[in-house]
């Protein structure tokens, strides 16, 4: 290579340099109080990108990202192989510890704290048979969830990390099979509530907290991401309630009264809270009444329009039906074939006469009505979505038992319902077995007075019914160790018939209901005598639930229990429905069923 | 600890037997093997080159010559190029390593909390990053050593002195070998240092919460704290032991002693952080719940088959035969001067259902002698869950049947043998174990000397990565050996991947088919469409079974640096045993010959050094 050639390709090099600088320069340079930075450093600041923009900048972190050298991705897939290796190899340290040194590689991906909090907190802690050492791998998952949160404080996506805390807190220490032990270690730990008063210790107002956070956080404009507004703002209410029962179980019944007067309240706050359906329609919880009256007013405005428009044009199209179709529709719901039950929804949709057809209707009768009238089906139709899509989520959060039950656990009677059947049963530990049954007795007059006041704790919705049953239980423990037979004068038999789906009282159910159908048909016979009236009518069944003609709503993604499961993608041991069932046993172990 | 790899007898590694051949004669062969390939493949290409009868000249006189120097070689010019090499390593500054090292360690606080155990994530740390900065600062020193003598033209004078081709590659990994002995030396007792500093610590009483301790007849003899201050993210709870010493019991891996000085407590500092347990270990076999002899346990589901688990409530059980149990196993108790067979036994707990959650699972525990089938009184404990628990055994016990038997004469069968019988007791639950969960403690071994055999196991994977650095750079330039040997080290830490591709045994297929699916984004496990049917795949496949033939043959030279940790027994509280250490300095004399060899070749190959 001559002189001239090497000079030239020297030139070309630094027009080559000189060439990528300008972009460089123009997209790369920071922000400086003085200047506004490039290309990105703008687009940082445009949409919060920016560290300082996120949440606590932490240098141990900063430098370790500057220590990859660029290679960050590379050093993070390998350290999540591990992550998963450590795991699969039981080595906690070694997983707690990598974990550690993602968390500061990757301080800001919010999938990275969800998924590894959930991992710690519910999958490695139900690897341990001691329930101090599960209790102390749950706690670390909710103090990782908590170190996120302080990474990500003005994070879009924040409300979504501190809802999962306020889970955590409630449901995996609230609602785990140890959460006896769960709550006690929870109170009596020091070194995760620092200053905390001892009162204030509890998981599910600490969890509490952690929901009206999250909530706090959407008035600051942050995202709820795919979270249903639904679950998301009824958790602070249903923590609190969660709160009422514990304490009520731990027999603080006092604290537990004034606890269900606040939730009655916070679950009224819920019920005025407008909320987002899934498909984007403004609803209020507690405004089912009012969104009904209005639907009625609008209907007879219709139907003012041209009296008995509707009902003729559905009388046409009954005469337009088949002798079988018609033979079908006839036949009362109970005695219908299941060919004639597919006939006869499919008939029920060539009859019903829509809001649109009302309309139309009208309008063939009176012409000079139609822009009303189709103005005002327009209307009739918005409104009977709100108050279907009002219905639906109310059920789904199980509303109207929830505002009873806070109603009620705040009478004098439940209360006191409530405190003869914990002291009957630590009379009964405490080996008294007489005094336990004369409490429980007196617990089930209580509760006899309090299930006529309020007949809907006697819903298939609500645990109240299994609750009472419990103390049934224990009661018959009692009566057993007495040697006694269980009383036919007890006054909870409805309780037994609903709600004992196991069939534990089969024997004493079946005693009763012969006795029971002695004195009927004597007490019948006597009427025959007497000459008075029918037969007793027989004992009415409560419809539970009922059938809803818009089951197929496309809302169904969250039509899920009060407490429903998170939307998230969560691990293999997913398992974190509110309902009462055991929430480790089977993370990933094989059920046996117990003999 | 967890021990996946049980280590063998050294006579077992070394010798092996006819159907599984030891490390020993593996070495020959290959070195054959290799030898005659390299001879086969020289004559070719000197045939190709020379001509038949010049080229096979050639060969002939540097296999000669090769030969005979080997066996000239002379310790003092040996000597004399080790120094010169250590005297280059000082001129390019190589102790900047040490201040990086203590740079790394001033700042590894911020990345390494841990509550639960320190001690294990501490040595972790420092034994990996001491093992990492040893095999880069190993492959650095040596890797551009002999690029740049013939970049400088410095090889010149060096090969005007008397000096073979061998003397110079032996030297600079000899002299290398030094200096980087020299940085390991320091790094380690920095790291040393830097463990203990970070695990001491004081605790004070919490005198918020008092305890009263009772005696036998319940009176209350003195009223002590409950807890220990929170220092260093623990605390612990104070305990009074059967002989009446108070403790501050174990947490995060280590307990203290609670000292009275009249009326006043104080805590010393934290007692046994740093342990060196040296285990006996038996064999393991099971019976099934019918009490059939099985080689496992059942599985529970878990994705790692380490352990298998045992039913409880059945038959099924856990039974450990340990050889050679005489006297100097037992230990003796100076308070009661009885002494005792100190087993211990780490347990996993599965349960079917919770049952009461606050009552550990029960197990059964005892001693047999396989000849005799005599048994001790059966013993019952409370499973603690991934827990190393001590079992001990009197010497002096009873027999099933309650009569007195001595466990040395009565237990131990003729040659040598015990039995430990280990069952659940709890009805549908499990206990899991694997070989390593039950063993005879010996005295603990000096920690600090534990510490060092990690750090040999380290300076093994330097001198290995500095011996085939310098044969390489010996042949190669300077950024070309350093990636021939970097890849051969980053190969040799993913051996076992390396070894699964070649058999075509890894998700996913050989190399080629890994990159078509890499780059057409498709899953690891999919067939490809009508694979059979295709010519192109079909040829992919057979290319890939080519490659895998040749990668075969390189994992056969290639080190497995996995092998070569140390750090999980430190880490763990465990003594590296000293075959281990044996086998891995044998390992690294046989790569130091093999590599001293091939760089002879291939410095005999470049011009200047014929």
């Amino acid at each position: 290579m001559n002189k001239r050639n090497s000079f030239r390709n020297k030139l070309i090099y630094i027009v080559g340099i000189m060439v990528l600088i300008f972009p460089m320069w123009w997209l790369g340079s920071p922000k400086t109080p003085t200047n506004r930075g490039g290309e990105l450093a703008r687009l940082q600041e445009e949409h919060g990108l920016s560290q300082a923009n996120l949440g606590d900048i932490d240098p141990a972190s900063e430098t370790m990202k500057l220590c990859t050298l660029g290679f960050r991705g590379l050093a993070v897939q390998l350290l999540w192989n591990q992550a998963q290796e450590a795991k699969k190899e039981e080595n906690w340290t070694q997983l707690t510890a990598t974990l550690k040194q993602l968390s500061r590689l990757q301080p800001n991906f919010i999938t990275f704290w969800k998924f590894q909090s959930w991992n710690i907190s519910y999958n490695v802690s139900v690897q341990f048979d001691d329930y101090r050492d599960r209790y102390y791998y749950v706690r670390e998952g909710i103090k990782f969830l908590e170190e996120g949160i302080d990474h990500n404080k003005e994070n879009a996506e924040i409300p979504q990390l501190l809802w999962d805390l306020g889970w955590f807190l409630g449901q995996k220490i609230g609602r785990a099979d140890e959460y006896v032990q769960y709550r006690r270690l929870f109170k009596a730990d020091d070194e995760f509530h620092g200053d905390r008063a001892l009162e204030d210790r509890d998981n599910w107002l600490v969890g509490k907290e952690a929901y009206l956070e999250a909530i706090d956080s959407i008035r600051r404009g942050k995202n709820l991401g795919r979270k249903s507004e639904k679950i998301f703002y009824s958790s602070p209410a249903k923590s609190q309630m969660n709160y009422a029962e514990a304490i009520e179980e731990e027999g603080a019944f006092e604290t537990a009264q004034s606890a269900w007067v606040l939730s009655e309240e916070e679950w009224r706050e819920f019920g005025d809270r407008v909320i987002e359906h899934s498909t984007g329609v403004k609803l209020k919880l507690g405004n089912e009444a009012e969104v009904a009256a209005e639907l009625a007013e609008q209907e007879a405005a219709m139907e003012a329009l041209a009296p008995g428009a509707k009902l003729r044009l559905r009388e046409q199209r009954l005469e337009l039906l088949s002798d079988v179709e018609r033979e079908a529709l006839n036949t009362p719901m109970d005695e219908r074939t299941s060919q004639q039950f597919e006939i006869a929804n499919a008939a029920e949709q060539k009859v019903v006469v829509t809001d649109q057809d009302w309309a139309a209707a009208i309008a063939t009768e009176k012409s000079d009505l139609k822009t009303k009238a189709y103005d005002l089906a327009g209307k009739l139709s918005e409104q009977r979505v709100l108050l279907i899509y009002t219905q639906r989520y109310k059920r789904d959060a199980n509303y109207d038992y929830w505002l009873v039950r806070a109603v009620f656990e705040q009478t004098p009677e439940a209360v006191s319902a409530r405190k003869s059947s914990f002291l009957g049963k630590q009379a009964f530990e405490q080996g008294d077995r007489f005094k336990a049954r004369e409490l429980y007795e007196e617990a089930f007059e209580k509760w006899r007075v309090v299930i006529d006041e309020f007949p809907i704790l006697m819903d298939d919705d609500g645990p109240t019914g299994e609750d009472i049953l419990v103390f049934v239980e224990e009661y018959r423990r009692v009566l057993d160790a007495l040697d006694e037979p269980f009383p036919e004068s007890f006054p909870l038999w409805d309780v037994i018939e609903k709600f004992d789906l196991e069939q534990k009282f089969e024997a004493e159910l079946r005693d009763h209901q012969t006795n029971s159908g002695k004195q009927a048909e004597s007490s019948g016979q006597k009427a025959e005598e007497s000459g008075e009236g029918d037969a007793p009518a027989e004992p009415k069944e409560d419809e539970p639930g009922g059938n809803d003609p818009d089951s197929d709503d496309p809302d169904s993604d969250d039509a899920n229990t009060d407490d429903a499961n998170t939307d998230d993608a969560k691990t293999d041991d997913a398992n974190t429905d509110d309902a009462e069932t055991s929430d480790d046993v089977g993370d990933d172990r094989p059920a046996t069923p117990e003999t | 600890m967890v021990l996946e790899n049980p280590v063998q007898p050294f006579l077992d590694w070394f010798l092996g037997d006819l159907s599984n051949w030891g490390a020993g004669p593996m070495f020959l062969v290959t070195l054959l093997v290799l030898a005659l390939g390299s001879v086969v493949i020289g004559l070719l290409v000197s045939i190709i080159l020379y001509g038949p009868l010049k080229g096979g000249e050639r060969v002939y006189t540097v296999v000669r010559n090769g030969l005979a120097e080997m066996f000239y070689w002379s310790p003092r010019r040996v000597s004399a190029i080790a120094r010169l090499a250590v005297q280059e390593s000082l001129r390019k500054r190589v102790l900047v390593a040490i201040v990086v090292f203590v740079i790394l360690l001033l700042f590894a606080g911020w990345f390494l909390q841990s509550e639960n155990d320190p001690a294990k994530i501490y040595f972790s740390f420092v034994l990996t990053a001491t093992a990492y900065m040893g095999v880069f600062i190993g492959l650095l020193l040596s890797v551009f050593s002999l690029p740049d003598d013939f970049k400088s033209k410095t090889i010149y004078t060096i090969v005007t002195k008397p000096v073979r081709a061998g003397d110079i590659v032996l030297g600079r990994i000899l002299g290398f070998t030094f200096v980087g002995t020299m940085l390991l030396l320091i790094m380690g007792a920095i790291s040393y240092i830097f463990v203990w500093r970070s695990l001491d610590h004081s605790h004070q009483l919490d005198e918020t919460v008092m305890q009263d301790i009772r005696d036998a007849d319940g009176e209350v003899v003195a009223t002590i704290p409950q807890l220990t201050t929170l220092d260093n993210g623990h605390r612990h709870e104070i305990r009074v032991n059967d002989d009446g010493g108070i403790v501050a019991a174990f947490a995060q891996g280590h307990e203290h002693e609670v000292l009275q000085d009249g009326d006043k407590l104080t805590v010393s500092p934290p007692l046994s952080t740093m342990r060196a347990r040296v285990p006996k270990y038996g064999s393991i076999v099971f019976r099934d719940p019918n009490g059939n002899p099985v080689a496992r346990g059942v599985s529970v589901g878990k994705e790692w088959k380490y352990r298998s688990f045992i039913q409880g409530g059945s038959q099924s059980a856990a039974i450990w035969t340990f050889d050679n149990v005489d006297e100097s196993l037992l230990i003796e108790n100076k308070r009661d001067e009885t002494e005792y067979l100190p087993l211990e036994l780490i347990v996993r707990v599965f349960r079917t259902y919770k049952a009461d959650i606050e009552t550990p699972v029960q197990g059964s525990i005892q001693l047999r002698n396989p000849e005799t089938d005599l048994k001790s009184r059966i013993e019952f404990f409370s499973a603690r869950d991934d827990y190393i628990d001590s079992q001990y055994f009197p010497r002096k016990l009873t027999d099933s049947d309650n009569n007195p038997i001595d466990l040395l004469k009565d237990l131990v069968s003729k040659e040598g043998q015990l039995e430990v019988v280990v069952q659940c007791v709890d009805r549908a639950q499990y206990f899991g174990f694997a070989m390593a969960d039950c063993f005879i403690r010996r005295p603990d071994a000096s920690p600090l000397v534990n510490f060092a055999k990690a750090m040999v196991s380290i300076w093994v994977q330097m001198v290995i990565v500095i011996a085939i650095a310098v044969a390489a750079s010996a042949l190669l330039t300077g950024p070309i050996a350093l990636m021939l040997t970097s890849s051969l080290v980053l190969l040799g830490y993913y051996k076992e991947f390396f070894v699964s591709v070649a058999r075509g045994a890894a998700e996913g297929g050989g190399p080629l088919e890994a990159l078509v699916r890499l780059v057409t984004h498709m899953n690891l496990t999919s067939p490809f469409p009508n694979e059979k049917d295709r010519f192109e795949i079909q040829l992919l496949k057979n290319v890939d079974n080519v490659i895998g033939v040749f990668m075969q043959g390189v994992a056969n030279i290639l080190p497995d640096f996995t092998q070569f940790n140390g750090s999980s027994y430190v880490a763990s509280g465990f003594d590296i045993p000293w075959p281990l250490i044996v086998q891995q300095l044998l390992t690294c004399l046989a790569f130091v010959i093999g590599s001293t060899v091939i760089g002879y070749f291939f410095l005999r190959n470049r011009e200047v050094a014929r």
